[in-house]
């Protein structure tokens, strides 16, 4: 556009003054956004027909239909149609609920898993690639135990001797020792190798064992 | 009227030039240095005082208030008396103005390196050194508002409104955050705790941007555009309508800092809505920049110091309009966290800040040293380098950011994270920050050519240290022949700077004190505790290892965030968090439920040597934790700071935490013991840091995994 460029009679240490109009585009903006501002405070706030953060988690969690947030069809750019995990304690101030968490007394309705051991070479090998990234850490690049037990003698702390006691111990974990429970972050598939892999670290003997603890099983 | 003679004090513009040419080198050198040890975490050198904890809040302060600081003093003083027409109100405030500033500077320097930190970004500076920062910046008010006193020019120019503004809102920003209870002469805690600070951190943290990183670039826009270019300012209206516009609505913006975290949903809807309003007074100053060049663009391709403000305008305007973007929930839920926001920072940093700077220094410095600059070609090959080098810095971390950010968020087509291990998505990134370093050293090189030539301009040339200049002196009795409102604002300062103040003050006040007062804003959470004494020791030492530079405490409400963290973060977990810890960059995982993650020995390996327990960690080890005996003789004192502000423990417990302490430290030493750490000694800071982690996110979870944490 054109602008009239009047000069303002003021000079200040030789800088002058046009006296040109806004640009309109310039103007409209600056109304846009603000009538924008006050329709979203409306819209959140005082029609509540967005779903505020908490609101918009439970329905990415699938806790809460979408239908609730008073605004049919909306889903979180963030969701996913994967399976859902459980739901989360219930929302605002409230502490989560113990129920969540395993309980400390051995409870006997836990289902028995029962998985077979990994043989194929190729999962195997895997299963030791898991094993490096998670594992060595607290358990030894070997199994030979650290800040964990050692895996590779016959003495079990929470185990009967078993495969599945290793792949119960790996997906719930044990927290009050520290140990992870992986279920939440291996795939099914991954879990079983790791495990196989170190079911087979067993009587392997490695340098620098961590003294046996637990119960002794088998010979 | 009788012409007065008068001489303007340039002695003082060539004090502050040279402080900002030098504190830009160090700052910008620090900026490398850290960089660096991002992907090579040796470059340590595994000592306490150059970890990357301790040496990113040297950085930000450095090129921050030193820097940028010294740039704003330097151009403030040489266009304030050429406005007013008249010199300084006292050459000895300036001097005290100007040693005191460099005191300050030094000071931060030395707390930093050696771990003396509040922990507030922007606002680290402990109490004895924040007062000293009040006094100061009284004597550049006083100094400032006494020249606008005994001005010979009855209006106040464009500059100088942003010059006031400045003066006036750093000056509340700096006091309200900075309001902690000192425990010892090196040490306090922040009065306020949780999601209050948050709010108060972020209104201060944005607001520095605001009036510390833009009002007074501005202002410096305003003057040494229009002298440069030789060419009126575009628009006298834009520039009224930008400036009001702009100083109200910036102060409303700070919780864009903390969408989608504990912040209460209202405020968080505050701060989104006025940062999207911000786009066009924030384009005003653009605009009225650009706009002034019109007819002079042929110049431009001549002449550097044009070259420099015309990208420094153009790196402002780019930062304006991704600030905003950045505000948008949808958007935020993406960066926050990430190196976007280190690309956003830097593209103002450096761009604007940085640029603006130079164009100023290299038009003043002829001037005052009466010689043609020692050579243009040079300052040219400083403008390029410089621009690759805010290219080479930005694309990267932008790329690094939202790669980071996908990465964190995709899940398998099982459910499972994709990337379950944090470390995964650092590795990925690490090619982008050898390029940033690359581009952050070239923008060094091109300061240092920068300081070269303008240091061989000043061996050139004499100091013209009192230039003398002439006006009429103002009339008493005044008849103003235009409009009434210009005349009563822009003709008399005291109403301007009442009206500014007014401005400023609304948005903070309207977020800020239902945030203190409206309880139902932090609803309670029975189950949260205070720490405990040992807890609170390992919390100072997280404070003084600047563990919140990389790690936040803040889960968000997202799917993403809770299968990898846990459960999101409760506003009523912090109540007794004085200062909040909630991070704003996450180079590490969030640390807000680690507690009872990991063994104890877990984190004590962790500690000596990242890499044993994470391979490829880029963390710094930290040795000295393990050696060094846990300092505890003041541990009565801060129990008794913590009561003083409300956190709940018995009366007259400071008597018993030290034996508390030591029984909590000996606990954890017996259980290093059984988990292969036969060394373990309950007396060293170790043990303090660990209690505290493995306190962290507790509160809440069931009593199964806090037992790991040893109580």
């Amino acid at each position: 556009m054109k602008y009239e460029d009047k000069l303002l009679d003021h000079n200040y240490d030789g800088i002058q003054e046009l006296d040109n109009s806004l640009p309109p585009w310039w103007l409209n903006l600056f109304y846009i956004t603000i009538v924008w501002g006050v329709i979203y405070v409306f819209y959140y706030h005082v029609f509540d027909m967005g779903p505020l953060q908490i609101d918009e988690y439970n329905i990415e969690m699938g806790v809460i239909e979408e239908s609730s947030s008073g605004l049919s069809g909306y889903q979180s750019p963030y969701a996913d149609t994967g399976d859902k995990t459980p739901p989360p304690p219930p929302a605002g101030g409230e502490a989560a609920t113990t129920e969540t968490t395993e309980s400390q007394e051995p409870v006997e309705e836990v289902p028995a898993i029962n998985y077979d051991l990994v043989t194929d070479a190729g999962r195997l090998e895997n299963g030791a690639k898991v094993y490096a990234a998670n594992c060595l850490a607290c358990h030894g690049a070997n199994g030979e135990g650290g800040i964990g037990p050692n895996m590779t003698d016959n003495y079990w702390i929470n185990g009967d001797g078993s495969f599945n006691s290793i792949v119960k111990v790996v997906q719930d974990g044990v927290p009050v020792k520290g140990m992870i429970a992986w279920k939440p972050v291996l795939k099914e598939s991954d879990l079983l190798d790791v495990s196989s892999h170190m079911y087979n670290l067993i009587g392997t003997n490695p340098p620098n064992p961590k003294e046996p603890q637990g119960e002794k099983y088998g010979d | 009227m009788a012409v007065e003679t008068f001489y303007y004090d340039n002695r003082i513009v060539r004090n502050f030039g040279f402080a900002t040419l030098l504190w830009g080198i160090v700052g910008m050198l620090v900026g490398v240095i850290i960089a660096i040890q991002l992907y090579i975490p040796a470059f340590s050198f595994n000592l306490p005082w150059t970890t990357f904890g301790r040496l990113r809040p040297l950085h930000t302060n450095a090129v921050i208030f030193a820097f940028a600081g010294n740039a704003i003093f330097t151009g403030v003083y040489y266009s304030l008396m050429r406005l007013t027409k008249a010199r300084m109100f006292s050459d000895t405030l300036s001097k005290i103005h100007f040693w005191g500033w460099q005191l300050i500077i030094v000071l931060a320097a030395l707390s930093f390196v050696f771990g003396i930190t509040t922990s507030k970004e922007y606002a680290e500076l402990e109490w004895p050194i924040d007062i000293l920062i009040t006094l100061i910046w009284v004597v550049f008010a006083i100094n400032m508002f006494g020249t606008i006193a005994k001005r010979r020019e009855r209006h106040l120019y464009v500059a100088i409104w942003f010059y006031i503004s400045t003066i006036v809102t750093v000056a509340v920003l700096h006091i309200v955050n900075s309001l902690e209870i000192p425990v010892t002469l090196l040490k306090s805690y922040s009065i306020y705790a949780g999601v209050q600070d948050a709010l108060t951190q972020w209104w201060y943290g944005h607001n520095a941007v605001a009036f510390f990183l833009t009002t007074p670039f501005l202002g410096l826009m305003y003057y040494f555009l229009p002298k440069a270019s030789n060419r009126p300012v575009f628009s006298y209206k834009l520039s009224v309508v930008h400036f009001w516009s702009l100083i109200f609505i910036y102060i409303w913006a700070g919780p864009h800092h903390l969408i989608y975290t504990s912040l209460p949903d209202w405020a968080q809807t505050l701060g989104t809505v006025f940062s999207v309003a911000l786009i066009a007074p924030s384009w005003g100053g653009m605009l009225n920049g650009l706009l002034t060049l019109r007819g002079a663009w042929d110049r431009v391709r001549e002449d550097p110091i044009l070259k420099f403000m015309v990208v420094g305008v153009t790196a402002y305007g780019m930062s304006t309009f991704e600030g905003p973007m950045l505000s948008v929930k949808s958007i935020n839920a993406l960066t926050h966290y990430t190196d976007w926001t280190i690309a956003h920072v830097h593209v103002g940093a450096l761009g604007w800040n940085g640029f603006i700077t130079f164009g100023v220094l290299y038009w003043l410095w002829p001037r005052i040293f009466q010689t043609k600059l020692h050579s243009v070609k040079q300052a040219n090959t400083h403008f390029w380098i410089g621009t690759l080098g805010i290219i080479f810095y930005a694309l990267p971390m932008y790329w690094a950011g939202l790669t980071q950010s996908l990465m964190w968020k995709e899940f398998t087509a099982d459910g499972f994270l994709q990337y379950p291990n944090f470390l995964e998505t650092v590795i990925q990134i690490v090619p982008m920050y050898i390029v940033r370093s690359i581009g952050g050293t070239l923008f060094l090189v091109g300061t240092i050519i920068g300081a070269w030539n303008l240091f061989k301009t000043a061996k050139a040339g004499n100091l013209l240290a009192d230039e003398k200049a002439e006006a009429p002196a103002l009339e008493k009795e005044y008849k103003e022949e235009s409009g009434y409102w210009h005349h009563w604002l822009e003709g008399k300062a005291v109403h301007f700077t009442v009206w500014a103040t007014v401005a400023i003050l609304i948005g903070g006040a309207v977020e800020m004190i239902p945030m203190y007062m409206v309880e139902s804003n932090v609803p309670t959470i029975a189950s949260v505790k205070p720490y405990t004494p040992l807890e609170l020791e390992g919390r100072d030492i997280y404070i003084r290892e600047g563990c919140n530079n990389c790690h936040s405490q803040m889960i968000r409400p997202f799917r993403s965030e809770t299968v990898r963290y846990g459960e999101y973060s409760k506003v009523g977990e912090f109540v007794y968090d004085h200062p909040f810890l909630w991070g704003s960059k996450r180079t590490g995982p969030d640390l807000h439920r680690v507690g009872g993650k990991y063994p104890d020995a877990w984190h004590y390996n962790h500690m000596d040597d990242p890499s044993l327990m994470s391979p490829g960690s880029l963390m710094p080890r930290y040795p000295w934790l393990i050696e060094d005996d846990l300092d505890t003789s003041d541990i009565a004192a801060k129990i008794e700071a913590m009561q003083t502000l409300g956190v709940p423990y018995a009366e007259g417990y400071s008597s018993q935490a030290l034996n508390d302490l030591k029984a909590q430290a000996e606990k954890i030493a017996a259980s290093l013991k059984t988990q292969g750490i036969s060394n373990a000694d309950p007396n060293k800071e170790i043990i303090a840091l660990i209690a505290y982690l493995q306190r962290l996110g507790t509160d809440i979870k069931g009593s199964a995994v806090s037992e790991n944490a040893t109580k």
